[in-house]
């Protein structure tokens, strides 16, 4: 590797370059010499691998005596970026070689403070720890850091089982162990502790994916969150696995997707449905291709009902059975069905919201059932429900639930931060409902 | 030797642009003008407009142009331009035909190999379109460059040798966002990093003012992307541009005798941005973390493409990194600067001597596995063979071996991404290849991924004990066209008539009149009709100097009208 490079056997890292961009522009570049440049490329990274190991057991004294001392010369890295830089001398070479000692004594005292908190099986101090910790790590040598990856890594296979999730998912994003690349590097990694973690990841990235899509989406229209995360790649784990069980954000994506069926902006595949479901019920993943699931699928309804989330459950039932025709009741077919819908869960009706501005009052499931109603009034706080909602007229060709008229209101803002909205709906046949306490926050995706 | 032309084939404007004495050197078009619009218009007897006639035929004739199309390179989706469906390849073929046009007049000899750039986070079946195009423009593509590395490379040359230091490109154009972390050392530039998104660009800003309008003021109106709308991607356009300054700007579209107006206010407007704002923020963490870098070790932050001339999208480079952004050069050029200094690189000019770029390879690249686990051997586990940010080009060998006893053959599935799960990336490609009898593991394929710097993958198989191999040609994806296709479609465009280059700027006078025409009311409407048909009458007669005369007076009566300039 040194003949590749030129050069003599050194732990001299800016020599090692200095040699590589020599040899670089006299020819051996990937423009003139592909092949060559392969070699030299890889002769490069093992020289330089090779500089950044220790030489002995004790770590610090590998910095070669003639290496400059950087603690004087080198400004924080705030400072350098405020000026264009004249001429390289100028510009000292960050990741500056630091003092090691310091590296492993920081090192030292998180892996303590990290193993401590797991050892109470803290997930949130956990997480805290590891967080805090790459946040300033990238100072440090490589090698101080991948050495505290991998102790990271033994610390949680230690911990086994008590692992929390929130840990393991912290550590997984703060190391990018979400790549497979990453994984791999691993051997220590098996695979009830790979599941774990891409469990305790999924829903980690179902968190935040649900934040972004949530602000690309019409503000206050969950139902196209949960849509959008079904509908993109990668939002489904490919596998299920036990640790998802009854988890509470699968469930509120189940009831989410039930109830703002309307606005998905693509209908998602009833197979990523299916797999939501048994990861909810802890049972095992079906492959969709797989014959025989639509057995597996009645068998699992008795399930689904236990779920218990009224409307959105009916409404989902209906949607994941549609590509197989199987006789269950449609709302969207059927007044009877849409009005009993509404009756069973009132919390669905409205939806509060507080913004910036004063509130705003979600009422997309009225707009959806508006053939079975007759006017839909609301009333803030002690006031009686005296506010009419503007449902848009009723489609005549639809006869249950419809998608509402393009550009019709599901929203009404109103005045200033009311405490509590009560509801009130009067059916087609003239009577009218009882009277439904919606709260701020509320009925957005919780479904008590 | 035949000039090499470096080619920002972008998805609102492309350039070209030569290297010549040492420096890039823009190219103009027959307007005179270095940005070209990517847009692509038939007219009435069926022949093609390219650049800013054609974009001004999007207002007057939506249903027979096309912009954008850059969006749907290496996807299998055909646009409709006056009942002829056309590939995005074809559509980008057509404006690189245009740009070798220009560059042929402007240098006076006749170019064949150009270096054309793409986005860096562009996958394998996009670059194999953008090769593809070149194909069928007559050009040589020996070189795809990636967008950011082009911005760093017209930098690296602008601020000379000595310069060292670590920069990061934050490349937003029209239609994408990349961005790159380099290394300059010892006039090596080394690209660290490179992350983006392929579907973020200015066009969305646009777009989300589109929305924002058929929402409010525009209630009613048929739903975006329908022709009738056409104008309001226009006004959409100068509105976005307005607020760049002004605190409020008016959304105006003609409608049906009257006129839809809306006013957006900054506030508003920021409200709007912030989604797709927010998206730039993931990419740059990537980028970093890959590189192994803090926000604070970078030296410079260089801004490449149209869109980072937005003042949102500074304020928010600023807040990112804790520093201004650069901006020496023109972020509108600075890509295809880039490319010319590539494409002098190439040709080893002299200027450029101790200048050596090293690059990246965007994509972790690997093969679908079986793993042995306490539920017997799973399937659809991914292994990566080549992995994201290795520095190009490069090949890797891994050797595989069979999962089943007396197993005959074994498929290799290449896929590129980052997930653990095969089904959660994407797949190139796949291929076959014979192993001899043999208990399970006992047999073994080597598998060879070679990326070369153009990022396009070749995949080998080759059976250890036979040495029977397997080289993978990726046939089955639609969004790439295959040879026997290229060749027919080539036919087929040779077929279309192009409109006469010394003509343009008659046609580009007669197409901007034809927008302000469906764009204004009453009487400047009345003036800008009566002005261009004098103007085609005087065209008729075939006299040269009437004709210049005639464009100047058109020319003057439309920048009267046309208050916001051209765009």
């Amino acid at each position: 590797m040194w003949d590749e490079l030129g050069l003599a056997p050194t732990r001299d890292e800016r020599a090692i370059r200095v040699a590589y961009a020599a040899r670089l522009r006299a020819g051996c570049n990937p423009e003139q010499d592909p092949e060559g440049f392969q070699r030299l490329r890889a002769a490069y990274e093992r020289a330089l691998r090779w500089a950044a190991e220790p030489e002995d057991d004790e770590p610090e004294d590998d910095e070669p005596d003639d290496e400059p001392d950087w603690d004087g010369v080198e400004p924080d890295g705030d400072s350098r970026a405020d000026q264009p830089a004249p001429d390289r001398d100028t510009l000292p070479d960050p990741p500056a070689p630091n003092p090691l000692r310091e590296a492993w004594d920081a090192a030292d005292a998180f892996l303590e403070s990290f193993r401590a908190a797991l050892r109470r099986e803290d997930g949130a101090g956990a997480a805290a720890a590891v967080q805090a910790w790459r946040a300033g790590d990238a100072a440090f040598p490589l090698r101080v850091t991948e050495a505290v990856e991998d102790r990271v890594m033994a610390a949680l296979l230690d911990a086994d089982e008590n692992a929390p999730p929130d840990a393991i998912a912290a550590c997984a994003l703060a190391y990018g162990w979400d790549d497979a690349r990453a994984a791999l590097r691993h051997p220590a990694l098996d695979e009830e502790f790979g599941f774990r973690m891409t469990a305790a990841l999924w829903l980690r990235r179902v968190g935040l994916m649900a934040d972004r899509v949530g602000a690309e989406a019409a503000p206050g229209h969950p139902g196209r969150v949960a849509a959008a995360l079904l509908g993109r790649p990668g939002a489904l784990p490919a596998k299920p696995h036990k640790h998802l069980r009854n988890h509470p954000v699968l469930r509120e994506l189940l009831q989410d997707l039930g109830r703002h069926r309307a606005w998905l902006p693509g209908v998602p595949r009833a197979s990523r449905v299916d797999n939501l479901r048994a990861a909810l019920a802890g049972q095992p993943w079906r492959d969709p291709a797989e014959p025989g699931r639509a057995r597996s699928l009645v068998r699992r309804h008795p399930l689904l009902v236990m779920i218990g989330i009224g409307v959105g459950l009916a409404m989902l039932k209906a949607w994941v059975h549609e590509d197989r025709a199987a006789p269950v009741p449609d709302p969207y077919a059927s007044p009877a069905v849409a009005r009993e819908m509404l009756e069973g869960s009132p919390q669905a009706w409205v939806a509060v919201v507080r913004d910036a501005g004063g509130t705003t009052v979600w009422f997309p499931q009225l707009v959806l059932c508006r053939a079975v109603l007759s006017r839909a009034r609301i009333g803030l706080d002690a006031e009686a429900p005296v506010r009419d909602l503007p449902l848009p007229p009723p489609d005549p060709a639809v006869a249950g639930c419809g998608p509402p008229p393009q550009g019709a209101p599901l929203s009404l803002h109103v005045p200033g931060r009311p405490a509590r909205v009560s509801v009130q709906l009067t059916w087609a046949d003239g009577t009218a409902s009882g009277v439904h306490v919606a709260l701020p926050g509320e009925g957005e995706a919780k479904g008590r | 030797m035949a000039p090499i032309l470096g080619i920002d084939l972008g998805t609102t404007n492309s350039l070209a642009c030569a290297f010549q004495h040492g420096r890039p050197v823009l190219v103009p078009n027959a307007l005179g003008q270095v940005l070209t619009p990517s847009c692509v218009s038939l007219d009435a007897d069926g022949a093609v407009l390219v650049g800013q006639a054609a974009r001004d035929r999007l207002v007057s004739h939506p249903g027979r142009t096309a912009a954008a199309f850059k969006r749907y390179m290496g996807t299998p989706r055909e646009l409709d331009l006056a009942g002829r469906r056309f590939r995005p390849e074809e559509l980008s073929a057509l404006v690189l035909r245009a740009l070798k046009a220009d560059a042929e007049a402007f240098l006076g000899a006749p170019v064949e190999e150009a270096v054309v750039t793409v986005p860096a986070y562009f996958s394998d079946a996009q670059r194999k379109a953008t090769r593809a195009a070149g194909q069928l423009a007559g050009l040589r593509v020996e070189r795809l460059l990636n967008e950011p590395t082009a911005a760093a490379l017209a930098y690296g040359l602008h601020e000379g040798p000595a310069v060292e230091g670590k920069l990061l490109v934050f490349d937003l154009g029209g239609g994408t966002f990349d961005v790159s972390v380099l290394e300059r050392f010892e006039g090596v530039m080394e690209v660290r990093a490179t992350a983006g998104d392929n579907f973020l660009g200015g066009e969305d800003f646009t777009q989300a003012i589109e929305d924002w309008f058929l929402a409010g003021a525009g209630r009613g109106l048929p739903g975006r992307g329908d022709p009738a709308l056409a104008g309001l991607r226009r006004a959409a356009e100068m509105a976005k541009r307005r607020l760049g300054e002004a605190e409020v700007a008016d959304v105006v579209l003609p409608w049906e005798g009257r006129e839809l107006r809306a006013t957006l206010t900054r506030d508003a407007y920021d409200a709007l941005l912030e989604p797709l704002l927010a998206r730039l923020r993931r990419p740059v963490e990537r980028a970093l973390r890959d590189a192994r870098l803090r926000p604070t070790d970078l030296h410079r932050v260089v801004l490449a493409g149209g869109a980072t001339r937005m003042p949102a999208v500074r304020r928010l480079v600023a807040r990112l990194f804790g520093q201004l952004p650069l901006q020496l050069l023109d972020p509108d050029e600075v890509v295809a600067r880039g490319a010319a200094v590539q494409a002098g690189l190439k040709a080893r000019d002299q200027a450029l001597d101790e200048m050596v770029m090293t690059d990246v390879a965007p994509y972790t690249l690997g093969i679908e596995i079986s793993r042995d686990s306490e539920r017997g051997l799973t399937t659809g586990h991914y292994m990566p063979i080549i992995e994201r940010n290795t520095v190009v080009p490069c090949s890797r060998v891994e050797r595989v071996v069979t999962a089943r006893d007396n197993q005959k053959r074994m498929t290799i599935e290449v896929y590129q991404g980052e997930a653990r799960q095969v089904a959660d990336n994407i797949k190139l490609g796949k291929l076959t290849v014979q192993v001899p009898p043999g208990k399970a593991e006992e047999q073994a394929v080597d598998v060879r991924f070679t990326y070369d710097t153009n990022g396009i993958l070749e995949v080998q198989a080759r059976s250890v004990e036979s040495g029977e191999g397997a080289r993978l040609v990726i046939e089955e994806n639609p969004g790439v066209l295959t040879p026997t296709q290229v060749a027919q479609r080539l036919a087929a465009l040779d077929g279309l008539k192009m409109h006469p280059r010394e003509r343009a700027e008659h046609r580009a006078l007669l197409a901007r009149a034809g927008r302000l025409y469906e764009e204004l009311l009453g009487d400047r409407r009345d003036m800008v009709g009566r002005a261009a048909s004098r103007f085609e009458a005087v065209l008729d007669r075939q006299d040269v100097r009437a004709a210049a005369v005639a464009a100047a007076e058109l020319s003057e009566v439309l920048d009267r009208l046309d208050g916001d300039g051209g765009w």
